[in-house]
């Protein structure tokens, strides 16, 4: 029986623990699939979980450790992958009442890479109907029902990888896939309190796993710690022919370097003050606090705005017309009527009235967009914002009659998943309600390096990523 | 609030079950001819306070109408009166979000950020890059072969 306190350890540390032959693949992984079947039961983490695999692969990483045969520091370690990347023999109903009888005969990419690492797969995290593709209102929008927040299980853990924040804050996995077409890892990541990146552009190949929006979508990892985002990056990005949009050999590799290297420079931080136009009380000191932190070990905050351009529409825009391309036959078909948000169930239709004119239009803004954002990274070495507005919003909340009010042009997520930046978000403080608050930091397209080492230098300073929830 | 992907679907559905059902819209919504202008409907003065709740303008609600027309016209058996409410709001918030692009300034020969990539699923071979006589095709998938600078 393992101490409870093992299953909240680092990707490293239970890495280094394997390593050295004091923790067992098998006994961890038999743990953590026991807390699935609770814990995460009653929080409606996992979809699936997947026993036999999981226990195959730990078995399988014990015996080769034990003959000296040591793949890397994901041999042994256990994982949670959102329901949208193929896992033979195993469902992969993407969340969605349309396809939850499915079921692939190959690996995504992604989970050969794991396989080939050594990782041990515990589950399929729960996830928002389609990843929120074609729209959708709130958590009870998923085949797994709603996905309930560790910190006050009346809250949502956010979407659409809702199933792989909640695994990775209550101690379920130490790390979890999750995928960002606009927000996916982030909003999770900032309202259950645990480290998510969103990689750029093209570093993780998405072959195998469902697409939204092909030139958005990104998939990432939810871990405890930035660097345990960097360690799992480092093993998953690389060039995959099979991904279109994969960025090259020798581009799309993350080389991560540990101990973290020397900086000779100062870190050079631009504070958005423009990005939300309004926050929970308590978010913005929460982020204040967090750059003095990185201030004291000599970074220069910058306060910087950003131009009032169309970013929201033009990725708003982007998610919804190639959605209704990539689920076309379920609209065409009707049977988005059997997805369970009533958003999801019409949206289609409307996206099916953008004309390719409109396409265009919105593609060519976007290389505007990008250039003006890149532009910024000639001053900043990362950006940094609230990683969320708000704190977790509860489940039953009211809706609010608001989609007349202004578009918020300048969201953080908008302007950084359409321009295909990379994004990590940190635990950096507690509401008053005890919900966790996360700041985000923002790089240049392929720095990936630069925001996990902005949040790890936080996080070597900073206890908030140690914080755990009361349901745990 | 914001208005994110996220909570533009909360807000979508938030409207669709706070709108008092208006009689003019049903019935301009069933009309399989989709004659939508402003002008022609009954309770006019209920629609313009509608677009103005929506923020879109006279021309824009008319774009609106039309593209509401034409999905019932296609769809129309598919869908309830509420869906048919619920899709003019998004459509009108669809339109909103048009309007910031189109209104961006740009000029003939700007491009659009997709690409056509000529040999998407294989590596080149330095010999093949050699011979083929075109050093833009590695360039273009960032594999640099020997000898090709």
């Amino acid at each position: 029986m393992l101490l409870e306190d093992t299953y909240f350890l680092s990707v490293r540390e239970l890495g280094d623990q394997i390593r050295a032959r004091k923790l067992s693949p098998v006994e961890l992984a038999e743990g953590y699939l026991e807390r699935g079947a609770s814990i995460g039961a009653k929080l409606n983490a996992y979809a699936t979980l997947t026993r036999e695999l999981a226990l195959q692969q730990a078995r399988a990483a014990e015996k080769e450790i034990a003959a000296g045969h040591y793949r890397g520091p994901l041999h042994g370690v256990p994982y949670a992958a959102k329901d949208l990347v193929a896992v033979p023999g195993y469902p992969t109903t993407w969340g969605a009442r349309p396809y939850a009888n499915q079921k692939f005969d190959f690996n995504a990419t992604v989970i050969e890479r794991l396989n080939h690492a050594g990782a041990v797969l515990i589950g399929k995290a729960a996830m928002i109907e389609l990843a929120g593709g074609l729209g959708y209102s709130g958590g009870a929008a998923s085949l797994s029902g709603p996905c309930k927040n560790p910190w006050k299980t009346e809250c949502w853990s956010c979407g659409s990888s809702s199933g792989s924040g909640a695994i990775v804050s209550a101690g379920l996995a130490p790390w979890a896939l999750g995928s960002d077409t606009r927000g996916s890892i982030l909003c999770p990541t900032a309202w259950c309190g645990v480290s998510g990146m969103r990689p750029s552009f093209g570093r993780v190949s998405r072959w195998g796993a469902m697409a939204i929006a092909w030139s958005m979508d990104k998939l990432g990892p939810l871990a405890r710690t930035a660097d345990d985002c960097g360690l799992v990056l480092s093993v998953i990005a690389g060039h995959d022919p099979k991904d279109f949009d994969s960025l090259p050999s020798g581009v799309a590799e993350f080389k991560y370097p540990f101990p973290p290297r020397a900086n000779s420079k100062p870190l050079r931080i631009g504070r958005l003050t423009n990005v939300w136009r309004e926050t929970d009380a308590g978010v913005e000191s929460a982020v204040n606090d967090a750059l003095k932190v990185l201030e004291k070990t000599g970074a220069k905050i910058t306060e910087v705005e950003i131009h009032d351009e169309p970013y929201e529409e033009a990725a708003e825009l982007t998610i919804l017309m190639e959605a209704a391309s990539s689920y076309q036959d379920l609209i065409l078909s009707g049977r988005c009527a059997e997805l369970i948000d009533p958003v999801g169930q019409i949206n289609g239709y409307a996206s099916m009235e953008f004309t390719a004119a409109d396409y265009l239009q919105v593609q060519r803004v976007r290389t505007f967009l990008q250039t003006q954002i890149d532009k910024l990274f000639d001053d900043f070495d990362v950006l940094s914002a609230a990683g969320e507005s708000s704190v977790a919003e509860k489940l039953n909340s009211p809706p609010e009659e608001d989609s007349a009010g202004p578009i918020e042009r300048r969201a953080p997520d908008g302007i950084s998943s359409l321009c295909g930046l990379p994004a990590l978000s940190v635990p950096c403080g507690l509401s008053k309600d005890k919900l966790p608050i996360g700041i985000q930091f923002i790089g240049r397209a392929l720095n990936d390096l630069a925001v996990v080492e902005t949040a790890r230098l936080f996080q070597q300073h900073t206890e908030w990523h140690r914080q755990r929830p009361p349901v745990s | 609030m914001t208005v994110s992907r996220r909570r533009f679907g909360r807000n979508a559905a938030a409207i669709a079950a706070l709108t008092v059902s208006p009689a003019s819209l049903m019935a301009v919504a069933r009309d399989p001819r989709g004659e939508l202008a402003a002008g022609t409907r009954p309770l006019g003065q209920t629609k313009a306070e509608d677009n103005a709740k929506l923020g879109i303008s006279p021309e824009q609600a008319a774009e609106v109408d039309a593209k509401l027309a034409n999905i019932i016209r296609k769809f129309g058996s598919r869908l309830s009166d509420e869906q048919r409410q619920h899709l003019r709001r998004i459509l009108a918030y669809n339109e909103r979000m048009l309007a910031g692009v189109r209104a961006f300034s740009i000029q003939n020969g700007d491009p659009p950020a997709s690409v056509l990539r000529i040999s998407p699923m294989r590596e080149i071979k330095p010999d093949e890059a050699h011979h083929g006589g075109s050093s833009a095709i590695p360039a273009a998938i960032g594999k640099k072969p020997e000898g090709v600078h």
